[in-house]
C-alpha cells in the first residue's frame, strides 16, 4: 500500500498544476454579476450554474485526461521503465497511477466548486444535496466511482489506440458486438416489460464494467510492463474474455426470460376466450419469471401460440367475432403515453404478429366489425374507421365529448357509440346518450339517450345485432328493454331484486340472477317483464351468466364471497342449469372465473345460442389453474398449466 | 550464482525475430559488456533481462531468480541506466533522489548529491531541462545510491561528449575499485569500455555469436599478414590458412592480410614454415576491430 501511495503522490505532485487551475477556474462564478444581462436577483443562481459547469468540467476532463495519459503516454513515449526498473510490483504502479489520477480529479472537481458553494446560501447550490449520511455516503461513492470509472475507461481506450496493435480491431469487433448484444437485450427487457429489474441491475452493470476495466488495466501493465503492444494484447483479452461470455449470457438469458412458453406458466390470472374458434388469451407469471406477467394467444386444441409483449405494454386484446383474428394495443412510447395496434391472423399455420400504422394516445377504444375487415377506434376525440387489410381510412370525425364511449360495429356500414356507465357524479349524469355513424356518409349524429331514471348509477348493454338497448338502473333492480337507435323504452323487464348478472335468452328476453335474502334465483324474464321460469339456485350473494345454448343449458358461477371482483375459487360454486326445467344438472367447486368484470365492459351481450353463449366456459381454480368447465357433460379440462 | 544467467532467450516481434536462442552468464564482479551492431538485439536483452519484457522463449535470471516473475525483488539489488533518459522532466535531480529514497531501503541521498556535485551537474534543474550528458550523470548517481550489487547500463554513453564519457567510465572504475560490483553493459564506445571490459559477448542479427573474457578474445584474436611467392592465381590466396579460423581475409597489393580467431602460437610458426609464405607477422587486435571482424558481416 505504502508503494501504491508514493506513486501516487508522485503523479499528483507531477500535475499539481490542475489543481492550481481548478482553483481560479471556482473564482470564475464569482464573475457573474459582471455579465451583461444578468439581473442581480440572479446572480446566485448564474454563479451556482457556473460553478457547476465547472465542477463537471474539471472532474470530467481530469479524469478523462489522466486516465488517457497516465500510463498510456508513459508506454507510447517509452517512459514507463521509469518506474518498472524500480523495485515496484506491477499492480503498485497500476494502483498508484490510477488513484493520483482519481484524486487529481476528484480534488479539482471540488476545488472548482468549493468557493462558490462556501458562498452560497444554505441549500442554494445544491438544493438537493444529501442530508443524511447515507445520501452523501451515496453520493460521494457515485462521484468517485463515476470519476474512476472514467480513469479507467479513458485508459482502456488510450492504451488501444496508442499501443497501434492488431488487437485494436479485435477491440473495435468486438466492441460492435457486444455493444449490439447489451443494447438489443435491454430493449428486450425493456421492450418486455423487465425494465424495474434492468433498472436495478444497472448499478450493478455498471460497477461490474469498472472491476472489469480496472482488472483490465491491471492485466495491461502486469502482462505488458513496457510492452505496448502485449499490454494491450492482456487488456483486450481481460476485457473481451469477460465481456463477451458475459454479452452472449446475457443475451441468452434475456432470450430465455423473454420467451416462456404457455407452457411455463406456473398460473394463470387473466384470461379470455375468442367468441368463435378455439384461441384464447391468457396471462400468467411464468417459470423461474418471479412476478413478470407474461401473455399468449393460445389455441389449446392444436397447441399453437402467440407470445405477446409483456403485461404492461399489453391492452384489450381483442378478437373478431369469427375469432380468426386477435387484435391488441402496444406500449409504444411510454414517456409519451403511445399506443400502437397490433394484429395476427389466428387463421394461419404459424401465426405472427403484425404491427398497424394505428398509434393511439391515451385509453384507445376499439370495435371490430362483425366480418372483422373494419376496426373503429376512438382516441381521444378522434373516431376513425379502418380497413384493416390496407389500414385505408374509411371515416374519421370528430367527438364533442371525452367522456369514455363503448362502440362496436351494428354491421359494416354503421359504428355505435354510447357512454356505457352513468354515475351521479358525472358530467351527463342524467343519461347515456347515444351515437350513430354511417360510414359511407362519414356522418356522426346522436341519436336519442338512455335516461337515468332512478338510483346512482346507469349501466348500458346492446344486444347482439344493435336493436335493441338493456339499461339497468335503480341500483340494479331495474332492468329496461330499449330502442337501440333513440333508447325509447320498449318495455320493463324487472323490477324487483337486485340483478346481478344477465343474458339474452332471445326476443328481448333475459335470463337473469337475482339476489334478494341471500338466496340467488335464475330467472327467464320476457321483453314486457312478464315472468317466466325460476329455479332457486341455492345460498349465493351474486353470480355470473354463461350461456344460454339454443337448448337452454346454461352455466351459473354463483358467489358466496363478498368481493364483487375477486376470482377466488373457494368463493364460487358452478352450476348447469337447464332453463326450461329449472332444474341443476351439474355442480362444480373450486372454480372461479377468469374475469368477472368483463360482462359488463363488453358493450353487446351475446345472443342465446349465438358464439360465445354455450354452457361452458373457461375458469381458474385455486393453484391457479386454466380449466375448461362444460356443465352441459359435466367435465372439466385443465388447460394451462399444462399437466407434466 | 551468477547476478545474471541467460538462456535460451529467444524474443520476437511479430515475424521478425529479434533474438534467437541467446544464453549467457555473467559471474560476479565482472564487466560483461555487450556488443552489437544497431537491431542486433541488445535492448530487447536487456529489457527481458530486467522483467520489463516478457521474453517469447527462454528465461533470464537475476540472481538466480527468473527476472519476468521475480522483478520487484531484484531491482532492490540493481542499478540500471538506461539507453534513453526515462525520469519525468520536471523532476530536479533532488527530487528525484527523494523519490527513490522511498522505494529503496538502503537509499544513500548524501552519495547522489556529492556525486553529482563532482560531476558539476545542478541538482535543483529539472531533468528535463538538463543536456544529454547530465542527464546520463544523474542516471549513473541515482543507479549507484542504493549500492546495487548489479549495475546494468545500457548504452549509457550514447551520444555523450567525451568528457561525460570519461566520467561516467572513470565512476564505474571506482564503484568497482569500491565494491566490486558486477557490470552488464551494452555499448557502441568500444574504445571507452575496452579498459574496464573483463568480458565482452557479440550479438549479431540476434544471435550471440561471440562471448568470452576480453584478455583471452585479445589472445585469440590475431592480425596475420604475409605474401605467397608461389601462389600466382589471386583466388588461391589464403588456401595457406588452413590451419586458422579466419573471419576475414583480405587480398592487398602487398600480400594477404587475415584476422582469425583462434590464433596459436605453434600453428602459427607451422604456418610461417609453409612454402612460398614470406614476411609473415602476427599483431593484436583492438576490440573495436575484433567486433568489426565478427559483427561487421565481411569475410
Amino acid at each position: 500500500m505504502k508503494q501504491v501511495l508514493v506513486v501516487a503522490a508522485r503523479e499528483i505532485s507531477e500535475r499539481k498544476r490542475i489543481l492550481a487551475a481548478a482553483a481560479v477556474a471556482g473564482l470564475l462564478p464569482f464573475l457573474a454579476p459582471l455579465f451583461p444581462d444578468v439581473a442581480r436577483g440572479d446572480v446566485p443562481q448564474v454563479r451556482a450554474i457556473l460553478a457547476l459547469v465547472a465542477l463537471a468540467a474539471f472532474g470530467i476532463g481530469t479524469a478523462i485526461v489522466l486516465g488517457a495519459s497516465v500510463l498510456a503516454r508513459d508506454l507510447a513515449e517509452r517512459r514507463a521503465a521509469f518506474y518498472f526498473a524500480r523495485p515496484l510490483p506491477s499492480l503498485a504502479i497500476w494502483g498508484g497511477k490510477t488513484l493520483g489520477a482519481l484524486l487529481l480529479a476528484a480534488g479539482a472537481a471540488l476545488l472548482a466548486v468549493l468557493p462558490a458553494w462556501i458562498a452560497a446560501p444554505a441549500g442554494g447550490l445544491l438544493s438537493g444535496r444529501p442530508s443524511s449520511a447515507a445520501g452523501t455516503f451515496v453520493t460521494a461513492g457515485l462521484f468517485f466511482g463515476g470519476l474512476l470509472l472514467l480513469v479507467a475507461l479513458s485508459h482502456a481506450a488510450a492504451v488501444a489506440v496508442r499501443s497501434r496493435s492488431p488487437w485494436l480491431v479485435v477491440d473495435l469487433v468486438l466492441l460492435v458486438v457486444c455493444g449490439a448484444l447489451v443494447a438489443r437485450s435491454a430493449l428486450r427487457l425493456a421492450h418486455e416489460g423487465y425494465v424495474e429489474p434492468l433498472l436495478r441491475a444497472a448499478p450493478w452493470g455498471v460497477a461490474t464494467l469498472l472491476l472489469l476495466l480496472l482488472a483490465a488495466g491491471a492485466a495491461q501493465v502486469a502482462a505488458g510492463r513496457t510492452d505496448p503492444r502485449r499490454g494491450h494484447g492482456a487488456q483486450s483479452l481481460t476485457i473481451w474474455g469477460v465481456a463477451l461470455p458475459v454479452a452472449l449470457l446475457g443475451a441468452g438469458f434475456t432470450h430465455w426470460l423473454v420467451s416462456p412458453a404457455p407452457g411455463d406458466l406456473v398460473r394463470v390470472e387473466t384470461a379470455h376466450a375468442a367468441p368463435s374458434g378455439d384461441w384464447l388469451f391468457v396471462e400468467g407469471p411464468a417459470r423461474h419469471r418471479g412476478d413478470h406477467l407474461s401473455g399468449f394467444l393460445v389455441n389449446p386444441k392444436s397447441g399453437s401460440f402467440l407470445r405477446l409483449p409483456g403485461a404492461f405494454r399489453l391492452r384489450a386484446v381483442e378478437f373478431t367475432p369469427d375469432g380468426r383474428r386477435a387484435l391488441w394495443w402496444e406500449l409504444e412510447s411510454d414517456r409519451q403515453g403511445l399506443w400502437r395496434l397490433w394484429t395476427a391472423d389466428l387463421s394461419a399455420a404459424r401465426p405472427e404478429p403484425r404491427s398497424l400504422t394505428v398509434v393511439a394516445e391515451g385509453w384507445p377504444t376499439l370495435g371490430v366489425s362483425p366480418s372483422g375487415r373494419r376496426i373503429a377506434l376512438r382516441s381521444g376525440r378522434s373516431l376513425s374507421v379502418l380497413e384493416l387489410a390496407s389500414e385505408k381510412t374509411l371515416a374519421a370525425v370528430r367527438l364533442d365529448t371525452e367522456a369514455y364511449l363503448s362502440l362496436f360495429f351494428e354491421n359494416e356500414e354503421t359504428v355505435r357509440l354510447f357512454v356505457p356507465r352513468v354515475s351521479q357524479g358525472d358530467r351527463t349524469a342524467r343519461e347515456a346518450p347515444l351515437l350513430e355513424l354511417r360510414i359511407p356518409e362519414r356522418k356522426l349524429e346522436r341519436t336519442g339517450a338512455v335516461p337515468r331514471e332512478a338510483g346512482d348509477r346507469l349501466e348500458v348493454w346492446y344486444e347482439a345485432g344493435g336493436a335493441r338497448i338493456f339499461a339497468l338502473d335503480a341500483n340494479r333492480t331495474r332492468l329496461t328493454l330499449r330502442d337501440g337507435r333513440t333508447g325509447e323504452l320498449l318495455g320493463t323487464i324487472s323490477r324487483g331484486p337486485k340483478i346481478s348478472s344477465f343474458r339474452p335468452a332471445g326476443g328481448g328476453a333475459v335470463v337473469a340472477l337475482e339476489s334478494a335474502g341471500g338466496v340467488l334465483r335464475l330467472h327467464r324474464l320476457a321483453a314486457d317483464g312478464t315472468g317466466g321460469s325460476a329455479a332457486e339456485l341455492g345460498a349465493f350473494r351474486g353470480g355470473l351468466v354463461y350461456g344460454p345454448a339454443a337448448d337452454g343449458r346454461l352455466l351459473v358461477a354463483g358467489r358466496t364471497g363478498t368481493d364483487d371482483g375477486g376470482t377466488r375459487p373457494r368463493s364460487w360454486t358452478l352450476l348447469g342449469v337447464d332453463l326450461p326445467s329449472g332444474r341443476i344438472t351439474a355442480r362444480e367447486t373450486g372454480l372461479g372465473p377468469t374475469e368477472p368484470w368483463r360482462w359488463m365492459v363488453d358493450p353487446v351481450l351475446a345472443a342465446a345460442g349465438g358464439p360465445g353463449a354455450a354452457p361452458a366456459a373457461y375458469f381458474l381454480d385455486g393453484s391457479g389453474a386454466l380449466v375448461l368447465y362444460d356443465a352441459a357433460r359435466g367435465t372439466r379440462t385443465q388447460i394451462l398449466p399444462e399437466r407434466r | 550464482m551468477n547476478p545474471i544467467a541467460v538462456r535460451a532467450l529467444g524474443v520476437r516481434y511479430g515475424r521478425v525475430t529479434a533474438l534467437r536462442s541467446v544464453t549467457l552468464d555473467v559471474p560476479a564482479g565482472t564487466v560483461w559488456t555487450l556488443l552489437g551492431r544497431n537491431g542486433a538485439g541488445k535492448s530487447s536483452l536487456v529489457r527481458c533481462l530486467l522483467g520489463q519484457q516478457k521474453p517469447t522463449l527462454g528465461a533470464c535470471f537475476l540472481f538466480g531468480e527468473p527476472s519476468w516473475t521475480s522483478r520487484p525483488a531484484a531491482m532492490r539489488r540493481l542499478g540500471i541506466v538506461p539507453e534513453e533518459p526515462d525520469a519525468p522532466p520536471e523532476m530536479t535531480a533532488s527530487e528525484l533522489s527523494r523519490f527513490f529514497g522511498r522505494l529503496y531501503g538502503g537509499w544513500d541521498g548524501g552519495a547522489v548529491a556529492s556525486r553529482l556535485s563532482r560531476f558539476g551537474v545542478p541538482g535543483d534543474v529539472p531533468f528535463g531541462r538538463l543536456s544529454k550528458g547530465q542527464k546520463g550523470l544523474v542516471q549513473l548517481a541515482l543507479a549507484l545510491a542504493s549500492r546495487p550489487e548489479l549495475l546494468v547500463l545500457d548504452d549509457p554513453t550514447l551520444g555523450l561528449d567525451p568528457v561525460a564519457r570519461r566520467e561516467i567510465y572513470g565512476q564505474l572504475v571506482a564503484e568497482l575499485a569500491d565494491r566490486g560490483t558486477t557490470v552488464f553493459l551494452t555499448t557502441h564506445d568500444l574504445a571507452g569500455v575496452e579498459g574496464i571490459a573483463t568480458h565482452v559477448g557479440v550479438l549479431k542479427d540476434g544471435e550471440l555469436v561471440l562471448a568470452d573474457e576480453l584478455e583471452r578474445l585479445k589472445a585469440r584474436f590475431r592480425r596475420i599478414t604475409y605474401s605467397n611467392e608461389r601462389t600466382e592465381e589471386r583466388a588461391e590466396f589464403g588456401t595457406e590458412l588452413d590451419g586458422f579460423d579466419a573471419v576475414r581475409v583480405r587480398v592487398r597489393g602487398w600480400g594477404v592480410e587475415a584476422l582469425v580467431s583462434n590464433f596459436d602460437d605453434a600453428v602459427f610458426e607451422r604456418f610461417r614454415s609453409t612454402e612460398g609464405v614470406v614476411d609473415a607477422e602476427a599483431s593484436a587486435l583492438s576490440l573495436e576491430e575484433i567486433f568489426v571482424a565478427v559483427a561487421g558481416g565481411e569475410r
